[in-house]
């Protein structure tokens, strides 16, 4: 392990980033674009994703007899919303990475460019 | 029965240092070394992932689980999945763009005081000490049990093997170490399933029936095992908002080059991992079924040796060859598990005591 162990090159580069403009990007409309586009995606998503898994968890606290309910055969309201979960969290993965790759990117793009528009001068 | 365990042991020992001397060629710089130079693709970084989360916990715990104590088994392992939903969405992404060896990196980019990166320095040492020994004393058992060696000396042996990966090989060998231990676990499992589903006419609903049959409807109740009705909820919490705080697990973002890469990996892991955590349930009811849970308690009072039992018998039963070999080989597979995960805290433990307190807060970067 011969290599210069020292602070990432951004790292030792914030101090003086930092007080020549105070946190330059963040006050960009693309910047605030790309934030609100965000939260407003992944707000919604995490609320519908994990708020099933709140409820599928205080029912099997609570409502025993609703999750023992059998549908088909033995399986019953418990194990097929256990199955629907599965389902839940991969859509709900899918549907983030397709925002991501598509809008956000495109945003994120917009904030570097404009970024580096104004160092330039 | 001894002879085979050791030579499948010794062939799955010899393929990890094998790996460990091709990574440490490979390794010359702190980059290639913490982060495996920050270019592995999305597939490599997703099955390295993957192979992270499906620890010996999942692989002989959620199925153990699930065999003796039915819907909280499942519960928890669902649990498991829905953690990544939460990095996915907010922590993967900035975590690659502001980190680059540990968690510190990112803690310091933000807050910029010595004293925020000594308190990412204790949390990560916390945190994988309390994830490690458990894995170590894990370990010890299943050598004991399948190769007759002290438990001491089982212990001692896998924390040399574990010094000797990361000290050589670093990232790289960590994550190829943890790739091939992935797909070895889920061509495992899938074989079991394929086997156990045989055996009930492909129809998994029939696996549902017969535990009802032979243990009654109690079974697949939720609250066997977790008493307290804010018990479930309390778990799928500390599971969701824990993950993310699991240096080891956090320190994989830092091995891809941007924030797409690390989003795809999530992807992989998600559906690779997702899809071993569907089937422990198939594969716990099964044990239930075919090994008992009598037979299971027996051996381990935890249930943490169901499926290998269960490989047992679907290879034809103890003291037959088939039988001997499943075992054999999903021990192995089990140990290349804990193996692989101890390598990775042992490395992000590493990065956080070198970089993050030596290099950054004792010398100053300096």
């Amino acid at each position: 392990m011969t290599a210069k162990l020292v602070v990432s090159e951004h790292e030792a580069a914030i101090p003086e980033r930092y007080e020549q403009m105070p946190c330059s990007p963040c006050r960009s409309v693309h910047f605030q674009n790309l934030m609100r586009a965000k939260k407003r995606t992944i707000g919604p998503l995490l609320i519908a994703t994990l708020g099933f898994f709140t409820v599928m968890t205080l029912l099997a606290g609570y409502a025993k007899d609703f999750m023992t309910i059998k549908l088909i055969g033995s399986m019953n309201v418990g194990f097929s919303l256990i199955l629907l979960a599965y389902v839940i969290c991969w859509a709900g993965a899918l549907l983030y990475v397709r925002a991501a790759n598509g809008p956000f990117d495109a945003k994120t793009k917009l904030v570097i460019e404009h970024d580096e528009q104004r160092k330039e001068p | 029965m001894k002879v085979l365990t050791l030579v499948i042991f010794f062939i799955i020992l010899a393929l990890t240092l094998v790996v460990t001397y091709w990574a440490a060629k490979r390794t010359n710089t702190a980059s290639e070394f913490y982060a495996a130079g920050g270019n592995l693709s999305a597939k490599e970084n997703g099955f390295a992932l993957a192979g992270d989360w499906m620890s010996a916990a999942a692989f002989l715990g959620f199925t153990g689980l699930t065999a003796l104590y039915g819907m909280d088994g499942s519960l928890y392992a669902v649990s498991a999945l829905a953690a990544f939903l939460l990095i996915l969405m907010v922590i993967a992404e900035p975590i690659r763009n502001t980190g680059r060896f540990t968690l510190g990196d990112v803690i310091a980019y933000r807050m910029r005081r010595p004293e925020a990166r000594l308190a990412a320095v204790i949390g990560t040492t916390v945190v994988n000490l309390a994830y490690m020994i458990p894995q170590m004393a894990g370990a010890g058992v299943l050598m004991k049990l399948l190769l007759g060696i002290p438990y001491s000396t089982a212990v001692v042996f896998v924390g040399i093997g574990m010094v000797v990966y990361v000290r050589f090989g670093g990232m790289i060998a960590t994550t190829w170490v943890q790739i091939i231990k992935a797909v070895l676990l889920l061509s495992t499992a899938a074989v079991i399933v394929v086997w156990l589903l045989a055996k009930v006419g492909f129809n998994p609903l029939n696996l549902f029936s017969a535990v009802e049959d032979r243990y009654g409807a109690q079974m697949l109740a939720p609250g066997n095992y977790l008493k307290h009705p804010l018990d479930t909820f309390s778990l799928a919490l500390s599971l969701i908002v824990g993950t993310a705080g699991l240096p080891h697990i956090m320190t994989r973002f830092f091995t891809v080059p941007d924030a797409k890469t690390a989003r795809k990996s999530v992807i992989w892991l998600m559906f690779l991992a997702g899809s071993f955590f569907v089937v422990t349930t198939l594969i716990g009811l099964a044990s239930a079924i075919f090994v008992g849970q009598d037979q299971i308690r027996a051996v381990d009072k935890g249930g943490n040796l169901a499926l290998p039992l269960l490989a047992q018998y679907l290879g034809g039963g103890a003291g037959t060859l088939g039988g001997e070999i499943f075992l054999a080989v999903v021990c192995a597979v089990a140990f290349a598990t804990i193996l692989a995960v101890v390598a990775g805290l042992t490395l992000a433990t590493s990065g956080t005591i070198a970089h993050d307190l030596y290099v950054n807060v004792i010398k100053k970067a300096r």
